[in-house]
């Protein structure tokens, strides 16, 4: 099976953020009471950013979550971003996106962005094989070293910045372990960045743009094998 | 060691030196840039319940083999004790380490794959018939 615009039953998706950047506008600090009345009966919950020695408060998004926690908004005088732990496809997440910042911007009028980041984070869990990761069985990654370097990594580290026709993508590759040991991960973590020459009326355009670029790099990146596994193909 | 090499060396170093301008600086280490606060390490340590990881090969002192379909295998701790699992084939393995716990339980699978194998059908009742059906071509050695 190859469809691109596959959804999977078991995604190792656990958290969807959109964030656009814009010069610093004061309004957000005078009317954050605005905006929050207007999104408050979805986003009750207020989280109050901690100051920190250096760090200008301003510049500290403040956060408006769903009670559960699995939605939120982050807020500060240069950013807002929306963030999702509970993913149900890209077309309810950019709904829901839209409405908030068709909230923003009839509140702050902000024409220019500095910034639009889509990251998508995901959380692969893995077994090791002969204490090594078998990365193979769930990226399509090749890495060339010589015949004296051993490919059989135990451990993994790669951050890599690639260039697209209208931005950037950073791929995050790590692995990480629990608390208790039991459980082995690989964090798989995409950030679509567009910097040039954006505007606030088409952020609906770069929202797309951005989600098909790393869903594009995300089919190709996950093996045929693991994809089985993301469609509850398992024993 | 001819003294005026040594002069001459020091000489070329100073002359390459002033071409390099004073404020050079490291790009320092590639980040997400997007909602930096937003940390996966952390997501991960929070995470109450993890997801069971696929096993794709099995093996033994002297056999490998691989799965005709991945098997989903929790690992969870109880006291020092870690434990293996497979609910749907009903086998669980343990050890002192994850890892020991996992090649418990690969022994446990292997040695229900080859019993399911040999026996015949009509000597099975309940819910052996329905392992018998999961073991079936569920390993292929190496």
């Amino acid at each position: 099976m190859n469809n691109k615009n596959e959804t999977y039953k078991n995604a190792p998706l656990v958290e969807t953020i959109f964030e656009i950047r814009f010069s610093e506008e004061p309004a957000i600090e005078c009317n954050r009471d605005k905006f929050y009345e207007k999104i408050r009966d979805v986003y009750s919950k207020v989280l109050v950013p901690m100051s920190s020695e250096g760090k200008a408060m301003a510049l500290e998004p403040y956060k408006f979550e769903r009670n559960d926690g699995t939605n939120g908004i982050m807020l500060s005088i240069t950013k807002m971003a929306v963030y999702c732990k509970k993913y149900e496809g890209f077309k309810l997440f950019k709904k829901e996106a839209m409405r908030i910042f068709s909230i923003f911007e009839e509140l702050f009028k902000i024409q220019k962005l500095n910034r639009t980041g889509l990251r998508y984070i995901n959380i692969i869990p893995f077994m090791r094989e002969k204490n090594v990761i078998p990365i193979k069985n769930y990226l399509n990654i090749k890495i060339d070293l010589p015949k004296s370097i051993s490919t059989n990594f135990k451990n993994l580290n790669i951050i890599f910045v690639s260039q697209t026709k209208g931005g950037s993508i950073t791929t995050r590759i790590e692995p990480a372990i629990s608390h208790d040991q039991t459980q082995e991960a690989i964090i798989l973590d995409f950030d679509y960045a567009k910097e040039e020459g954006l505007n606030f009326g088409s952020i609906n355009k770069y929202l797309d743009e951005s989600h098909q670029h790393t869903k594009y790099l995300f089919e190709e990146l996950i093996t045929d094998d693991y994809k089985k596994v993301m469609r509850g193909e398992v024993i | 060691m001819d003294s005026s090499l040594i002069e001459g060396t020091y000489d070329t170093i100073k002359e390459k030196m002033a071409f390099i301008p004073e404020n050079y600086r490291s790009c320092g280490a590639v980040k997400v840039g997007t909602a930096l606060t937003i940390d996966p390490q952390q997501i991960f340590g929070q995470i109450k319940k993890y997801q069971p990881a696929p096993l794709w090969r099995l093996y033994t002192k002297s056999k490998r083999f691989y799965t005709s379909k991945p098997i989903s295998v929790r690992i969870y701790r109880e006291d020092d004790l870690f434990f293996a699992e497979n609910e749907n084939l009903v086998v669980c393995g343990t050890g002192d380490t994850a890892d020991e716990s996992l090649q418990d339980l690969c022994l446990h699978i292997i040695h229900f794959f080859e019993y399911y194998k040999r026996i015949d059908k009509s000597k099975l009742t309940g819910d052996a018939l329905r392992l018998k059906e999961l073991y079936k071509n569920l390993l292929i050695e190496e």
